[in-house]
């Protein structure tokens, strides 16, 4: 097939083209490339551990551990709380809501603000006393009694904050929330004692100042009566 | 340093020892690859991308028996064919020596006349027929190792070879051509 005889004047002459190529100057950026690729050598390579490194690697492993440890804990336990939202007293998640709302409590940065939180889940309180009473209106359980303790538990600490209000910002000033806690403490009896249903139904009010132009002529008669009562406790 | 020593070095991971195994085998490299890459800028990648593939490589690379070189070429080889794959493009035909600038003659005339003639007519060859030659007879390697190269039989480079020689001299000598 292959006669090198046959075309050694050929590969003479290509012979010596490529002597040539291999002295002649070659027109690119050869000094270029060569420190680009220095640079792309010397970036993946990386330098041998030392127990320096290796003792930081570990440490930097487990930190991972737990940080994933930690997110995994974080997200169940938002989860959690996200479904516990709507349980009712007796339900497997009611704790967990429970717990939620003491937490909210404890981060209240004002007494306003914790009044208001107050009110709310004395609100809810009643909501789920409702829907227990219409599921088994002469059963009371343990979960009920809870609900009614929290329920008075909340309305002597609304009581409470508002004599503080007054106190530091002068009567009248908490009005409003003296109107609310009036509307729970209403709500609540009428739970208590369902023989008043026939009396007029008080609407839960909206927002406070609803409930300060609704109420506005029995203002302030028992909170009065209870300021006393806590300024002379005998 | 030898060239072995400058390989075992790198693979020990001097890159000083690569940067002048760099400087050994650059331009050649450069010129097989602008055979078929045109475009000097993307030349110039392709090489570099040779080289950084060949120092990654130099570690499971056994030094027994080993033709540097060749290796070198066989990465470049693969290194243009992975580049005209990621292009979806043939490789252009090119003049195989255009980047060469064939110094002032200090031979005699006639002979520089042939060489510019055997330039000419070898950049007009198919490409795969330039190839061959090129390692074949500028590179000085052998069948065996071209056909590794290129990853080809070594019948298949020797046809190659024959045919591409057959054709310079045709195109050499329109009027003489003997088959």
């Amino acid at each position: 097939m292959f006669n090198r005889k046959k075309f050694e004047p050929e590969i003479a002459l290509l012979k010596q083209l490529g002597e040539k190529r291999k002295h002649s100057p070659v027109v690119f950026d050869e000094a270029g490339v060569k420190s680009k690729l220095l640079i792309r050598i010397a970036a993946e390579t990386k330098p041998a551990l030392t127990r320096y490194d290796w003792q930081h690697k570990k440490i930097a492993a487990l930190r991972f551990r737990y940080l994933i440890g930690a997110f995994l804990g974080l997200s169940l336990m938002a989860g959690t709380v996200v479904a516990a939202e709507g349980s009712k007293p007796g339900d497997v998640l009611y704790p967990v809501q429970k717990a939620k709302e003491n937490v909210q409590l404890t981060l209240a940065g004002s007494q306003e603000e914790k009044a208001q939180l107050l009110g709310n889940f004395a609100q809810k309180r009643l909501n789920e006393l409702r829907q227990l009473h219409q599921q088994d209106k002469k059963h009371v359980n343990s979960q009920t009694k809870a609900a009614i303790g929290e329920v008075n538990h909340a309305l002597g600490h609304l009581r409470e904050i508002k004599i503080q209000l007054e106190e530091k910002n002068g009567p009248g000033s908490a009005a409003s929330l003296s109107e609310g806690t009036k509307i729970i403490e209403t709500s609540f009896r009428e739970l208590e004692n369902p023989q008043e249903e026939n009396s007029e139904p008080e609407r839960v009010p909206v927002n406070k100042s609803e409930v300060k132009t609704q109420n506005d002529q029995k203002n302030d008669n028992q909170s009065e009566q209870l300021k006393l009562k806590n300024k002379n406790p005998d | 340093m030898e060239i072995p020593d400058l390989v075992r070095a790198a693979k020990d991971g001097d890159a000083k020892a690569f940067g002048e195994l760099y400087d050994q085998y650059a331009r050649r490299i450069f010129l097989f690859i602008s055979a078929k890459v045109q475009d000097r800028p993307q030349a110039e990648d392709i090489l570099q991308e040779v080289f950084l593939k060949a120092w990654k490589g130099l570690d499971g690379l056994r030094l027994e028996q080993l033709n540097f070189s060749a290796w070198l070429y066989r990465i470049a080889s693969n290194t243009i064919n992975d580049h005209f794959r990621r292009h979806y493009r043939k490789p252009p035909t090119t003049e195989l020596l255009d980047n060469m600038e064939i110094p002032a003659a200090e031979e005699k005339p006639s002979n520089e006349e042939n060489l510019e003639a055997v330039r000419q007519a070898v950049s007009l060859l198919p490409e795969q027929y330039r190839q061959v030659l090129e390692l074949r007879f500028f590179e000085d390697f052998s069948p065996e190792e071209t056909a590794k190269i290129l990853k080809r039989s070594n019948l298949a480079v020797r046809l190659l070879q024959h045919r591409a020689l057959n054709k310079l001299r045709r195109q050499l000598n329109p009027d003489n051509v003997q088959s």
